[in-house]
């Protein structure tokens, strides 16, 4: 399959550099026991040897073709909503920020009733930050212009 | 009787108003979270985790683990029942486990007795619970204190033989799951190293001294991982339910069940025991068990009720075995028993023989409270199906959204940090792709939590026998545990190597 090729790739370039990374710790400060560095490089190894068996494994099989009838433009842009949210989330606070969050994903998973939508979404936003904050003392970023 | 006594300690405890509360409020969820497709148990108890901290953040350390516990216990056997009624109503399981029910229970339904599956469910899971806790009870103490004689080195071995056994059954590929496990432990020495002060691949971010959190990873994985496949799948559960009608079940049909009740309430509990068999193995093994001993084999698959009975109550049996190693050897031998370990870890309660000695308060509470959550599920479930019905009628459009604002609400408020937010998004998108393509999550998850311990005992164990390594294969109890861990791995790569040449001689 072609994600176990790179993937494998992926893991024995991960292994090598943690190698070469776990030679710069220090080792163990008595003759007897194990210091920082140990287990790192026994991992490292250990995962360049299981990824190059996996790569072996991957290079023997045919790469199956994709699956149709998958969302991923979807998964796309939910992701990227959840990233906007956030990097907004600090700024804008939580309640707008999770409205507006709220909002766009309603509207990417399926368009249409945006008041139904808009009334979930602020009671979602507005209910959890007033049950979190104001009942439990709890802290979530402010509004923008003060409480 | 001792046990009887810590029984009684035990429902002290949870008897209290806040503990029945918090085991009714899992329970509730915990059903919802069954019966929502969408989020499984494991992701249901990791979205919840960082809610049960911030909602007993004002009681005593001790108080609030117990509380959280047995809410998220809760949520875990309550995703058991939950996941069946989808599953007889719209053919659709609710979670894993329930995909054996799909089978008969739909069956039934079509023929007019949804009521009497769902019935039949509910009291499947309530005996196999009741038989689940009863063993807990009393096969904990006794398997704490063999495992209070263990040293480091035994300690270290144990917790290698249970990341051999979790590896060797989570998944399609052993290899696959062995590199999850090693990108587990991987991760769990990020950070500044306790014993030697030495930051390791922290690379100047402060953030990373304490090291990758567990919830963070847990949510992120568990929680977006499924709701991100459920997005590009398409995964939603669609249909109209079937309506439920009487609910309850007549003599004809508790006569016909009750064997199958007890022999897969059985089934369960004994392999939820083993590490790497969670419910959803066990659940298929009581069904095909019960259709190979069944005299009415041909009626399988078209609305038996013994097909309904049987994997339900494995799967609850299962859920109540898995608590056992968790609590008694601190080894989680499942997904969901995992991510409990990791919350108690949070509440600074490490699991494990100790555990009795040192906070019987939590584990007797624990134990006790899962007879009372028990009884609350069967209470629910019974009255409350043809609400949980409707539940399954949440639009996607609100549910999906829903579920990704409160796991970034869950996480800020327990870290109040972005970069952990944006460690949450990358590692839900990554357990979409790895999950997608075999590699299992719940490995990755386990060695996580157990990494710092593993390395704990090997320096103690190390210390203590002057460097001599080979005191690991002399002592031996773990001399004992390797080798099992050893054949754990390398039989079913021989019985594999036999079969492909069985089929070279044949074919």
């Amino acid at each position: 399959m072609g994600f176990d090729r790179y993937a494998s790739i992926l893991f024995i370039a991960l292994g090598v550099a943690l190698f070469f990374y776990s030679q710069t710790l220090t080792s163990s400060f008595t003759g007897t026991s194990i210091g920082p560095k140990e287990l790192p490089l026994f991992l490292a190894v250990a995962l360049v040897i299981t990824a190059v068996i996996n790569l072996v494994a991957a290079l023997q099989v045919k790469s199956p073709g994709g699956k149709k009838g998958l969302d991923h433009w979807k998964f796309l842009i939910m992701v990227g909503l959840l990233l906007l949210y956030v990097f907004l989330l600090e700024p804008l606070g939580y309640v707008i920020s999770t409205f507006l969050f709220l909002m766009a994903a309603f509207q990417t998973m399926e368009r249409g009733g945006y008041l139904k939508s808009a009334l979930i979404a602020g009671a979602f936003s507005g209910g959890i930050y007033l049950l979190y904050v104001k009942v439990a003392l709890g802290v979530l970023p402010g509004l923008p212009f003060g409480d | 009787m001792d046990a009887l006594q810590y029984l009684a300690q035990g429902l002290g405890i949870a008897l209290q108003p806040i503990n029945i509360l918090f085991a009714f409020i899992g329970c509730l969820l915990g059903t919802l979270v069954g019966v929502l497709p969408g989020i499984g148990p494991i992701s249901g108890v990791a979205l919840l985790i960082p809610v049960t901290a911030t909602m007993t953040s004002g009681l005593p350390q001790a108080d609030a683990a117990t509380s959280s516990i047995i809410l998220l216990a809760g949520v875990y056997y309550g995703a058991m029942y939950g996941g069946s009624t989808t599953a007889i109503l719209i053919n659709t399981p609710g979670e894993n486990s329930s995909v054996c029910t799909c089978l008969d229970g739909y069956q039934m339904a079509k023929q007019g007795r949804a009521g009497v599956a769902l019935a039949i469910c509910a009291i499947a899971s309530f005996v196999a619970g009741i038989i689940a806790t009863i063993g807990l009870l009393f096969m904990a103490k006794p398997l704490s204190e063999v495992a209070l004689r263990f040293g480091p080195a035994d300690q270290f071995s144990l917790m290698i033989l249970g990341l051999c056994a979790l590896s060797s059954l989570a998944g399609k590929s052993q290899v696959k799951a062995f590199i999850m496990t090693i990108l587990g432990l991987i991760l769990a020495t990020v950070g500044v190293d306790p014993i030697s002060g030495v930051a390791r691949m922290t690379f100047g971010y402060p953030e990373l001294y304490s090291g990758i959190e567990f919830l963070t990873l847990a949510v992120g994985m568990f929680a977006l991982g499924e709701v991100f496949k459920t997005i590009i799948t398409r995964d939603y559960a669609e249909g109209e339910p079937i309506r439920v009608g009487s609910i309850i079940p007549s003599k004809q049909d508790m006569k016909d069940s009750w064997a199958s009740i007890l022999r897969g309430s059985a089934l369960g509990f004994f392999q939820g025991l083993i590490p790497g068999c969670g419910a959803t193995l066990c659940s298929f093994m009581a069904y095909t068990t019960e259709k190979k001993f069944s005299k009415n084999r041909a009626n399988f698959g078209k609305g038996a009720i013994q097909g309904v009975a049987a994997p339900e109550a494995a799967n609850n049996g299962a859920a109540g075995g898995a608590m056992i190693p968790l609590l008694t050897l601190g080894i989680p031998g499942t997904g969901t028993t995992a991510v409990l370990m990791g919350a108690l870890i949070m509440f600074n309660i490490t699991p494990g023989p100790l555990l009795f000695q040192e906070r019987p308060q939590v584990v007797w509470g624990l134990i006790a409270s899962m007879i009372v959550g028990n009884v609350m599920l069967l209470i629910l479930n019974l009255p409350l199906v043809k609400v949980f019905a409707k539940v399954i009628e949440t639009p996607p459009k609100y549910l999906i959204p829903g579920i990704l604002a409160i796991s970034v609400f869950g996480v800020y408020a327990v870290q109040l940090s972005l970069f952990n937010l944006l460690l949450m998004v990358g590692s839900g998108v990554a357990a979409y792709y790895l999950a997608k393509n075999d590699y299992p999550i719940a490995p990755l998850v386990l060695s996580l939590i157990l990494g710092p311990m593993i390395e704990n005992n090997l320096r103690r164990a190390v210390n203590l026998y002057n460097g001599d390594y080979s005191r690991f294969l002399t002592e031996p109890i773990s001399l004992t545990f390797l080798v099992i861990a050893v054949l754990w791995v390398a039989i079913p790569q021989v019985m594999k190597l036999r079969g492909r040449r069985l089929e070279e001689v044949i074919g």
